[in-house]
C-alpha cells in the first residue's frame, strides 16, 4: 500500500498522467459535494419561503430598475465594440469575438486553509474543460484546474500556485498578480521601484498567458513600499472579485475553442 | 453484510464532515473526522478494516481536499498498520488513554504531510498540527462512544 501511495504521488507530482484517476476520483464524491450543500441549500429555501411578498416586490421593482439601466448601458457598449472590431478590421489585427457565457453555482468550498479553491456544480456534461476563466459580478475569479462529469474545481485566483497575468489599466505597464492564501491579498513581484504604479491603480487581465481574455478586472493596487535593502517594490492588491463570499460564478467560454452557439 | 453497511455509513459522515463549510478562522481546528473512524474500525475488526481500507479511505480523502494523489494514503496507511499492530493493547486502555495516543497518530499524520508537501513543492505550516492533534484527542472519547454504540446497535461483536 506504502508502495502504490509513493508510486501515486511520485507520478502525480512529476506529470499529468493521473488526470484521468482524479476525474474518476471526483465524479465518486460529487454526491458527497451535493450533500454538503444542502443544509445551506435548505435554510435558502426555507428563507425564499417566508420572506414576506412586499419585500419580494421591492426587490422585483430595484431589479427591473437595474435591468434598464444595464440594457442602456448595453446600447452604447454594442456600439462601441461593433466599432472597435471594425476598427481591429482596418488594423488587420484578428477581431475579438464576444464569447458564450454559464452561470454555475458553488456547492462547495476548499476544506483546508492551505488551498484555496471551490467546487461548482457544473461539468463536463456542460461542456466545461480544464483551464476555463471563470468570474464573479465584480472581477476575475479563478480557472477551471479539475474537470468531473457534474462538477467542476475552480481554483481562485489568492491560491498561492496561482499567478495572474495583468496589466495596469492606466498605462499599461504589465505585472502578474501572484496569490498569497488571503482572500484579500496578491503580491506583485519584480516592478522596479522607477515604474509608474500608484496605489488605487486598477489591474486588468493582460491575456497574455493564455488562459485569462484581456480586460477583466482583478485587482486594486492597495500598497506600496520599498523596504531597505530590496531591489524591487512590494506592491500589494486587494482583488475585486469576492472570493470568499459569491455564490453564483460565470463561467467563461473562449470562442476559439467552444463555436458560440 | 451489516459490517460493510455501517462501516461505509460512518466513513460516508465522516467524509461529509471533513468537507463540510466551516467559518475561515476554525479550519484549523477540524478534527481528523475520517483518521478517527479508520481508527475506530481498525481496532475493531483489525482483520477487515486494515491498511487496504486505509489506503482507499485515503486515496478518496485526497481527491476530496486537493492534495496531491497519496498523501493522505501514505499517513492512513501507515497509521493503521502501527494501530492493527497494536490493536489488543489499544483496547486495554482507558478512553483518555487512547485519547493520548490519537494525540499521538494525528501529530504523525501531520509530520507525513509536512513532509509529502515539502517534497511536492506546497507551502507547509508545521505549528500549526498541535491545533487538530488535541481537537482530535479530545473528541475521540466522544466518537469512541458513539461509535461503539452504534456498533452494539447493529449487534456486530468485538472487543471494544
Amino acid at each position: 500500500m506504502l508502495a502504490i501511495a509513493v508510486a501515486l504521488l511520485i507520478l502525480g507530482v512529476t506529470t499529468h498522467k493521473l488526470t484521468p484517476l482524479k476525474s474518476v476520483l471526483m465524479d465518486v464524491s460529487t454526491p458527497l459535494y451535493y450533500l454538503s450543500d444542502m443544509p445551506t441549500a435548505i435554510a435558502r429555501w426555507f428563507n425564499r419561503m417566508v420572506t414576506p411578498s412586499s419585500a419580494l416586490r421591492f426587490e422585483n421593482n430595484q431589479l427591473k430598475a437595474e435591468a434598464l439601466v444595464l440594457k442602456g448601458k448595453l446600447q452604447q457598449l454594442n456600439a462601441l465594440s461593433m466599432e472597435n472590431i471594425r476598427l481591429r478590421e482596418l488594423l488587420n489585427a484578428t477581431p475579438k469575438v464576444p464569447g458564450r457565457v454559464l452561470l454555475t453555482e458553488v456547492i462547495a468550498v476548499s476544506p483546508t486553509p492551505m488551498h484555496h479553491y471551490v467546487i461548482i456544480n457544473k461539468g463536463k456534461d456542460h461542456g466545461v474543460y480544464e483551464g476555463q476563466s471563470v468570474i464573479d459580478q465584480q472581477g476575475l475569479f479563478g480557472q477551471v484546474v479539475e474537470v468531473a462529469r457534474e462538477s467542476a474545481r475552480v481554483l481562485l485566483i489568492s491560491d498561492e500556485h496561482h499567478a495572474v497575468p495583468a496589466e495596469v489599466s492606466r498605462n499599461g505597464l504589465r505585472v502578474v498578480a501572484e496569490g498569497t492564501n488571503h482572500f484579500f491579498k496578491l503580491n506583485l513581484p519584480n516592478i522596479a521601484p522607477t515604474s509608474d504604479i500608484q496605489e488605487g491603480d486598477v489591474l486588468i487581465s493582460s491575456g497574455l498567458g493564455g488562459v485569462f481574455p484581456r480586460g477583466y478586472p482583478v485587482a486594486k493596487v492597495t500598497k506600496i513600499s520599498l523596504e531597505k535593502g530590496d531591489d524591487y517594490l512590494t506592491v500589494q492588491a486587494r482583488p475585486f472579485a469576492m472570493l470568499n463570499y459569491s455564490r453564483h460564478l460565470l463561467l467563461l467560454f473562449n470562442s476559439a475553442v467552444v463555436a458560440t452557439p | 453484510m451489516k459490517s460493510v453497511f455501517l462501516i461505509v455509513a460512518t466513513f460516508f459522515i465522516a467524509f461529509l464532515l471533513t468537507i463540510l463549510t466551516m467559518p475561515n478562522w476554525s479550519l484549523w481546528a477540524r478534527p481528523e473526522w475520517v483518521l478517527l473512524v479508520l481508527i475506530y474500525w481498525a481496532v475493531a475488526f483489525p482483520e477487515h478494516c486494515g491498511v487496504l481500507t486505509a489506503g482507499c479511505v485515503g486515496l478518496l480523502q485526497d481527491s476530496l481536499t486537493a492534495s496531491p494523489l497519496g498523501k493522505h494514503m501514505i499517513a492512513f496507511a501507515l497509521i493503521t498498520a502501527i494501530v492493527v499492530a497494536m490493536h489488543q493493547r489499544f483496547r486495554m486502555y482507558d478512553l483518555w488513554y487512547q485519547a493520548r495516543f490519537i494525540f499521538l497518530f494525528v501529530v504523525v499524520e501531520y509530520l507525513v504531510f509536512y513532509f509529502v508537501d515539502k517534497l511536492a513543492g506546497n507551502s507547509t505550516m508545521l505549528p500549526m498540527l498541535f491545533a487538530p492533534a488535541l481537537i482530535s484527542a479530545l473528541i475521540w472519547p466522544w466518537l469512541m462512544v458513539v461509535l461503539r454504540g452504534l456498533r452494539r446497535q447493529f449487534g456486530l461483536t468485538a472487543k471494544i
